[in-house]
This record gives C-alpha cells, structure tokens and sequence, in this order.
C-alpha cells in the first residue's frame, strides 16, 4: 500500500469513527434499545455486536488515553441486558489481556520497571482480592449498591481525567528509606529527548497505602485502575511520567490477576460474553495506534470525557433509583 | 555516544526473562482463546448449558444464574473438558495463570541471586495469587 | 525487512574463549574477526569497517580501555563492549565514562542479550546509471521500502564508494560511459565478495521495472518471506510494540504511544 493511501484510508477509518462515537449517545436516548428484546433476539447475534463494539471501544480508548476497563464495565454494563456481575467478570478478563499483552514491549524498553511494580503490585493484587470479594457480596446483597458506586467511580474518573495534570520529571531531592531498600530507581532512555533519563522515587510508604485504595477499587468494580495508577506513581511517589504510565500498565497484568481469578471461579466470566470482549478490544487498539498519527487525540478524550459522565450518572440514577435520567 | 543500548539503560536480566514469558504466555493464551471458541460456536462440542439459554439468563445475578443453568463453581470445569462451554475456560486459566508462572521463574533468580528482600515478596505475591487461583476463598454472597 | 549481520571484532588473549564466543556469534549472523592482542586489534580495525569491538580488559601489549580508546579515534562510530574477568567498580566507572557497555565474564548471559539487542545493520544498495532520471526513479521506489540507496553515476564512481562503503547489493546498468556493466560488478565483487549483483539489460520504461522486480525477487521477497519461524517471529514482535504502545495510550501517553506505533509498523523494531 502506498503512503498516501494509507493515509487517506486512515482519514477515512478516523472519520467514520467519529460517527460510531457518537452512536453510544444515539442509542442512549433511545432508551435501552438491546436491553429490551435481549431474551427474544436469537443468540447468534450477541457475539458480532460485542465484538463490533468492543472493536469500537478498543480504538475509542487508545485514541482518548482512557483504559479499556473504564469504558468497557459503564458502557457494556449501560447498554447490553447482561448483570453487573457478568459485565465486570468480562470486563477485568479484558483489562487483564490487554494489561498481560502490553507488559512484556514495556518491560524490555525498560519503561515498565519491574523494581517499582513488585511491591506496589503486592499490595494492590491483594487488596483487588478483598476488592472482588466485597463486589461480589454487595451485588448479591443489591446490585444497586453496585450500580451507584460505580456511578460515582465513573464519575469521579471523569473528573480526573478532566482535571489530570502530570509531572514530566517530578523532583525527587530525597529517595526515603523504603524506596532504597527496594531500590526502586532506574534509568531509561528517552527516545524523544535522545538523553539517559535516572529515576527514583519517594513517599513510598504514602504510595503503597494508597494502593491499597486502588487495588479495592479495582476489584470491586472490574475496571482496570490506569486513571488511578499513574497519579499515585507520578505524583505522589514521584517517578517520570513515562516509568509511572509504563509500569501502571504492567501492574494491571498482576492485580487484574487475582481480582479475574475471583470473579472467574464464582461463575462471573461468561465465555459467550468474555471472549469477543477480549478479542474485539485487542484488536480494536492494534488498530487505534495506526489512527493515532492521523488523529487528533484531544477532541476524542474530550467526547469520551462526556459519554463517562454520562454513563456515570446514569449508573448514579439507576442505583438510588430517581429516575431523572430515563 | 550515549545509545539506547548503554548498559545502564538496558533492562535489568530478570525483567528481559519476565518479559519474554509473558510473552509467549499471553499470545498462547489469546490463540487458544480463539480456538475454543471457535469449537464453542460452531458446535464441535456439545455444551453443558445451551448457548440459547445462556442468554436468556444472563440478565440474573450469578448465584441466580448458576441455579437456572446448574453450573457449578470454581475449578470444576477442569473436569468437564469435554464440553464446548468449558473448554473456553482453558485459555481463560493460561491467561490466569501466565503471570504466577513468570512469578515463579522470578522467585527463582532472586534466590539465586541471594536478594532476600524481593525473594520474600516475589513468593508473598506466588501466594497471593495461588490463593485466588484457587478458589478457597469463595465468592462470598450466599 | 532485509536485515544484515554486524561486523564485529573480538579482541582477547585467551584462545579458547575467543573462538567460543566467535563462532557463538557466527551462528547469530554475524561477521566476527579475532584478534588476540590490542596491536592486533588497531591493525584490524585500519583493514575494515566494524560496528562492534568486544574488548579485553587484559591484554598482553595494552589495557583494554586503551585499546577501545585507540579504536574509537579510527572508527568513531564503532561500538564497543568491555569484557573483564572480575567485576570492580573503578574499572565499570571508567567503561562507562568511555560510554562502552561493559560485562564480567562470569555473567556472559548479559552479554549476549545486550547484543541481541543491537539492531542489525541495514542492508546498503548502490545504484549505478548515468542516467540521474532513472537513478532518482528507482531511488525513490528503493526509499518506499526505508532504504537509503548510494547513487553512482559511473563504474569509477561506484568503485570509489564501494572502497568506502559497505555494499550488500549493487544494482548496475550494462551500459555505462566509462566501463561495461559486467566489469564493475566484477570489481564490486573483488571489494566485497558477498554483494549481491543485479545487471540491468532494459531500455527506457522496461528497464525501471526490470529493476524493480529483479530487487524484490533477488532480494526483498527472499529476506521478507523467510522461514516459517521467522515469520512468526516477526509478528509477535509487531504486536509486542503495537500492544505495548496501546497500553502506554490508554494510560495517558499518547506521545510515546505514537512513536512506538510508527516503528511497529515500519518493522523496523529496535529490540529483538
């Protein structure tokens, strides 16, 4: 294929994403369209529509700089019949092969830095046990309750993102002794700067804490916690941009593992459902970093930024029951 | 001629191993993945729970679920490998399992590099992780 | 994407590792020569081109970071690896502040997967016709596939580049104003005895896409099918990069997600 077809293919496959963007919208003010003959429809049907938008999804979160996890569990959840249980045992089986097919470009770039995720990782892969386990006990109690946390959750991440700001290279003066006695510093090599980047971190113990948070949330609901891992490390423990995205992703692989694992022994991973999730989404962001050179990012974090919000309160509405929103 | 292959910025041994692990565990998984489905759908296997009254119940909680359709949790599906429905658990479990495996190699070159204090928290995460593998831990909920 | 091995010297008194370590690195494809003092070593280094010095620490007639020191103002580009015996810091120091990477021979599982790191030599083609149109044409079809072909508008100057460059496939029309064809790829040849020739008898419109299509079957179609393994090889690799470049913007760096795309799809991975 020459350059300029494959460019103007891509402007194509961008524009036309842009119309499926904003389908999502449509089908919401239509007011539960699949939810309602989901009994009647013959089953066939169910794996090409998953997989269709969860392609959709896929490129959607790539190009907005949103984890798949974090669309998939609000949107799949809002506007497919399945239970909550279903929807977030299908939607950790994709955050974790998503996270486990990423690690291993990460981790030989050197960008994912293993030091770093060993420990947090251990804290957040057990607390996401705890996590699935009172997800699961609450949806038996009330899906409700379920819905409208994870309303709030959605919500609260669409304020994040809306407000994220990161430190490129945050100044770390002093390592403090945890993160020396792990020896949770590095160096990697800064392809766009073309210079040798050296790392460390501090607040360890602050950092892990929080972790503890996370690693509840992310099991309880069955999102991946990207929105939640790269602050903390950046931020709060302090390594560069680059290690804390890297290695948030990597970290998925580990603390999805054990929350995918509760989920899928109590009979929460439907294969019917899971797979063309899984398979849809991989490949819609094998397709979404193509479209990244042509696109243009900001305007898609923005439109998804709005459907989260969105889905969010309608999550919030649903669980109190108000009916504001339909 | 500072490269991007200085020594200093190479990854560290232990990290190049994980990763090629995870590699060839994840891409093994994901094929197997569309594989059993494939046998799945099509029928090649005969399904415990028929796909049509997969569907029809999906929309229940899971305890409500595992009552209409009979299914039962945890490992049993191990057993069951006959059936098209179960046999999609396979590649779900490589999935699983891909990380605790890498865990173990890595358990094995921090002991062998004396580093006490990775070892101790690379085995506290092998458990970790088993224990939720295992199912012991139950769902809660009933 | 065609792919060459590096040029690589090995610099080390003790004769039984050197040709262990050699003939380890032949088998990954490369061109290893051996040298068994830093002497030695520096006379190589003035014969050919190398991209890689794998250094002694001891030698019998110099220190090793000599002879690297000495290497580096010939060959500017070289890269060059420090091998010792036993660790000690001062010496790592002094490697890296020479930016060499540097080994303990004890531990030469680092090594080899430091090497496989380094990318293989692209394959370099020279074209060679007096008529500027038709090299500019073929050029740009050459440039498409990420090459960047050397240009020769006569056998003299092909000749000369060939002394200066390395050739690994030489594309030459019969005719040329001061020589035939056939005599420069000869010469080529005798300069570097592994160029691939390609002799182009066409006229006019014919000739570029004879070129063209000897090119991919001579060559591109060859090293691109490969084997099987390789093949998969190949794709695993473009999907690492791919997914790694996914995860990297989904969770909020679309900057590098963009680069890491652009080179998985180049199939120009750095990494193997």
């Amino acid at each position: 294929m020459s350059e300029a077809l494959r460019l103007a293919w891509r402007r194509a496959a961008a524009a036309g994403l842009i119309l499926v963007l904003t389908a999502p919208a449509a089908l919401c003010a239509a007011d539960e369209p699949l939810a309602e003959n989901g009994g009647a429809a013959p089953w066939w049907i169910w794996p090409p529509i998953l997989l269709v938008f969860c392609f959709v999804l896929g490129v959607v979160a790539v190009l907005a700089g949103v984890g798949g996890g974090v669309l998939y569990v609000p949107l799949v959840g809002g506007f497919f019949p399945f239970h909550i249980d279903f929807v977030r045992g299908a939607g950790l089986m994709v955050a974790l092969a998503g996270a486990l097919a990423a690690g291993p470009g990460l981790l030989r770039r050197n960008l994912a830095s293993l030091r770093l995720a060993l420990p947090v990782a251990l804290v957040a892969s057990t607390c996401a046990i705890a996590g699935a386990m009172l997800g699961l006990y609450l949806s038996a109690l009330d899906p409700l309750i379920v819905q409208a946390c994870l309303g709030f959750t959605i919500t609260g991440i669409g304020v994040l993102l809306l407000l994220s700001k990161n430190t490129e290279k945050p100044v770390v003066s002093k390592q403090d002794a945890m993160s020396l006695a792990f020896g949770l510093s590095g160096t990697y090599f800064d392809v766009g700067m073309k210079e040798r980047v050296e790392w460390k971190t501090h607040r360890t113990l602050l950092g892990l804490a929080l972790f503890i948070i996370i690693g509840l949330l992310a099991g309880l609901f069955g999102l991946g916690a990207g929105w939640a891992n790269v602050p903390v490390l950046n931020l709060v423990m302090g390594a560069p941009i680059k290690v804390s995205v890297a290695t948030s992703k990597f970290l998925l692989s580990i603390t999805d593992t054990s929350a995918a694992w509760v989920y899928l022994n109590r009979g929460c991973v439907i294969p019917l459902i899971a797979v063309p999730s899984i398979v849809g989404l991989m490949l819609g962001s094998l397709v979404g970093v193509r479209l990244l050179t042509v696109v243009k990012p900001r305007l898609i974090r923005r439109m998804v930024i709005v459907v989260l919000f969105f889905a969010g309160l309608r999550a919030i509405d649903r669980g109190l029951g108000l009916g504001l929103l339909g | 001629m500072a490269g991007e292959h200085d020594a200093a910025c190479a990854s560290p041994r232990e990290q190049i191993i994980y990763a090629n692990m995870l590699l060839l565990g994840v891409w093994l998984g994901l094929f197997a993945l569309l594989v059993t489905y494939t046998v799945y759908l099509t029928g090649l296997l005969p399904s415990a729970v028929p796909i049509a009254e997969v569907t029809q119940h999906w929309d229940k909680g899971v305890d409500e679920y595992l009552a209409v359709t009979g299914l039962s949790t945890g490992w049993s599906w191990a057993g069951r490998l006959n059936q098209g429905d179960f046999l999609n658990y396979v590649p779900f479990a490589l999935l699983g399992l891909t990380s605790i495996v890498c865990y173990l190699v890595l358990l094995a070159n921090y002991v062998q590099a004396r580093n006490r204090t990775f070892s101790v928290m690379v085995a506290l995460e092998i458990l970790v992780l088993s224990v939720a593998a295992s199912g012991i831990l139950g769902g809660g909920g009933h | 994407m065609p792919e060459q091995g590096l040029t690589i010297l090995v610099v080390d008194d003790d004769e039984q590792f050197l040709e262990s370590v050699a003939q380890r690195m032949r088998l990954r494809g490369h061109q290893v020569s051996t040298a068994a003092s830093g002497a030695q070593a520096l006379e190589a280094a003035r014969g050919a081109r190398l991209d890689l010095a794998v250094v002694d620490l001891r030698l019998p007639d110099m220190d090793g970071l000599v002879v690297i020191t000495k290497l580096r103002e010939l060959q500017p580009e070289v890269r060059t690896i420090l091998l010792t015996a036993h660790g000690d810091d001062k010496v790592k120091e002094a490697t890296e502040s020479l930016s060499s990477a540097y080994f303990e021979k004890g531990r030469m599982a680092g090594f080899w997967e430091f090497l496989s790191g380094i990318p293989f030599r692209r394959v370099s083609i020279l074209l060679v016709d007096d008529d500027e149109a038709f090299l500019g044409a073929l050029a740009a079809r050459i440039q498409i596939k990420g090459y960047e072909p050397l240009r020769a508008l006569t056998g003299g100057q092909a000749i000369e580049i060939a002394r200066q460059n390395r050739i690994h496939v030489a594309v030459v029309d019969m005719r040329l104003p001061d020589m035939d064809g056939l005599v420069v790829l000869t010469k080529l040849k005798e300069i570097h005895p592994d160029v691939a020739g390609i002799l182009l008898t066409g006229h006019g419109g014919a000739k570029l896409k004879e070129a063209t299509e000897a090119l991919n079957s001579a060559y591109f179609a060859k090293e691109d099918m490969g084997s099987f393994w390789g093949f998969i090889r190949r794709v695993l690799r473009n999907l690492e990069t791919t997914m790694a470049a996914a995860g990297m913007a989904q969770h909020g760096d679309v900057d590098d997600a963009r680069r890491m795309g652009d080179k998985a799809e180049d199939g120009e991975e750095d990494k193997k």
